[in-house]
């Protein structure tokens, strides 16, 4: 084959105003050439125009077109899983065109419901992510301890005392029926009402709060080697509020 | 759940994809490493001092911004002389080190040479407009694009190649430990009289593993691995413009 395009096979998940960058990487062919052009057609759904480069020469034998574009809103009236677009790449006469990959676009809840499964993936966890009101937001197993845990997360600007009960009382009607061990309340606000710490050093429920930019830091030291899964474990089944 | 606020476009997802040409030979690291041994052969003198880290270069640009208040008047120093003496007083403050105590000026001359190799400074110590570029990103959360910005700096104007061209010729070159490689890079690098006044072979080597141009020591194979596709893409970068 003259032109290979190499585009990863994944279906992308976004929400509202997430950035997402193309970056094509063009390796220069070894003979002779006058031009390479690369154009990125966007699809409809996404009202976006084309991009089109032209590759020049240079010292390296190799450029980078960077090509951002922004996820837009989700629209209940359409699909909210859509094709990208595709990229076609021309050299002397010679055409390929490739379909990119596709785009679901999520609510902000779902959104963080997703990156909040990824990073307990990341931890070593075993996620399943469920729908609806009366289902758990997050089902996570790790390997390396027994029971199941239940992960609630949460997107509320500040987390309050109400939210907090509700989640209490999602957690102990659940907790029967999927034999859960523990609940693991993950929030995306790093505010996070006085009333909540009043309540959570008395509470007796086998349960863990937590903030998402913590949840990070603890998984950037578990990459970075400065703690072991255990500690993690350790970490995401300490009773109360943990901060990292 | 109830939120609305755009917040959770939070970061930016990257979606790899590469064009290749039947007849091609040269993968992206072979062309890097090409590319940054011969950016190499031009470098005079490296832009390093002291002990810096990568984030010890956010936390001076910082300082520098204050000289200038919301009237356009400089209020911490005028001339390049007013500014050494002040980082003379301050440097040990603003980049959270021991008292440097007789070392201080040394070290603060030492700094604004390197600040002004890399045309962060002008000839009077002011900021240029590298420094705010760099300033923009060091500001964010998170400093991965501070770095990245940084090593595009230091590779392209503060001859950062020369050291990576030296370290993958010692690899290669030998079986060291850890320390001895160091050793001779400090001395190879010397040698060739590209490096000026005290700086700390160590912290050179550890901004590297920060900047993602090399992998952390690998104490089995007793080597760093270059990371030559990162490098000729920073080389390539057009964060400076």
């Amino acid at each position: 084959m003259p032109i290979s395009v190499e585009i990863p096979e994944r279906v992308i998940k976004g929400v509202r105003g997430k950035k997402i960058r193309l970056n094509i990487q063009v390796e220069h062919p070894r003979e002779d050439w006058k031009n390479i052009g690369v154009t990125v057609d966007f699809s409809d759904s996404l009202a976006l125009p084309s991009v089109q480069r032209e590759i020049k020469r240079n010292e390296v034998g190799f450029s980078i077109i960077n090509v951002d574009m922004e996820v837009p809103p989700e629209r209940p009236s359409k699909r909210t899983e859509l094709r990208i677009g595709s990229i076609t790449v021309t050299r002397n006469g010679d055409k390929t065109t490739q379909l990119l990959p596709k785009l679901i676009i999520l609510t902000p809840e779902s959104y963080f419901e997703e990156i909040t499964g990824e990073t307990l993936r990341s931890l070593g966890y075993e996620v399943q992510r469920y729908s609806g009101p009366r289902n758990p937001d997050l089902v996570a197993y790790h390997p390396d301890q027994p029971g199941k845990l239940d992960v609630e997360a949460t997107t509320e600007s500040s987390y309050n005392l109400v939210k907090y009960r509700s989640d209490i009382g999602k957690f102990h009607g659940l907790k029967h029926v999927h034999n859960f061990q523990r609940l693991l309340i993950v929030t995306k606000a790093d505010r996070i009402e006085p009333g909540v710490f009043d309540e959570l050093a008395h509470v007796h429920d086998p349960l863990t709060l937590i903030r998402y930019g913590d949840l990070k830091r603890l998984l950037s030291k578990y990459k970075n080697c400065q703690i072991s899964k255990y500690e993690v474990i350790s970490k995401l089944t300490q009773s109360g509020f943990v901060e990292v | 759940m109830t939120e609305n606020s755009n917040s959770n476009a939070e970061a930016l997802e990257v979606i790899p994809i590469a064009i290749r040409f039947a007849g091609r030979a040269a993968t992206f690291e072979e062309q890097g490493s090409e590319l940054v041994i011969l950016r190499s052969g031009d470098v005079d003198i490296i832009a390093y001092s002291g002990d810096l880290l990568l984030n010890d270069f956010g936390k001076l640009l910082s300082y520098l911004n204050q000289n200038t208040n919301a009237y356009a008047t400089k209020v911490l120093y005028q001339t390049k002389d007013q500014l050494i003496a002040l980082l003379t007083v301050k440097l040990a403050k603003i980049l959270g080190r021991q008292n440097l105590d007789a070392g201080a000026s040394r070290y603060a001359k030492s700094v604004f040479r390197t600040l002004r190799r890399l045309e962060l400074v002008d000839t009077e110590g002011d900021p240029t407009i590298y420094a705010r570029r760099l300033l923009s990103r060091w500001k964010l959360r998170g400093h991965e694009e501070f770095y990245r910005a940084l090593g595009e700096l230091l590779l392209r104007k503060g001859g950062w190649t020369l050291v990576l061209a030296q370290l993958d010729s010692l690899s290669k070159g030998g079986n060291y430990r850890k320390k001895m490689l160091h050793e001779a890079l400090r001395d190879s690098l010397e040698e060739k009289r590209t490096t000026t006044g005290i700086w700390s072979v160590d912290a050179l080597v550890q901004c590297l593993v920060d900047l993602e141009l090399i992998k952390p020591w690998d104490s089995f194979h007793k080597k760093y691995d270059i990371l030559w596709e990162r490098a000729a893409q920073l080389l390539q970068g057009s964060i400076l413009g």
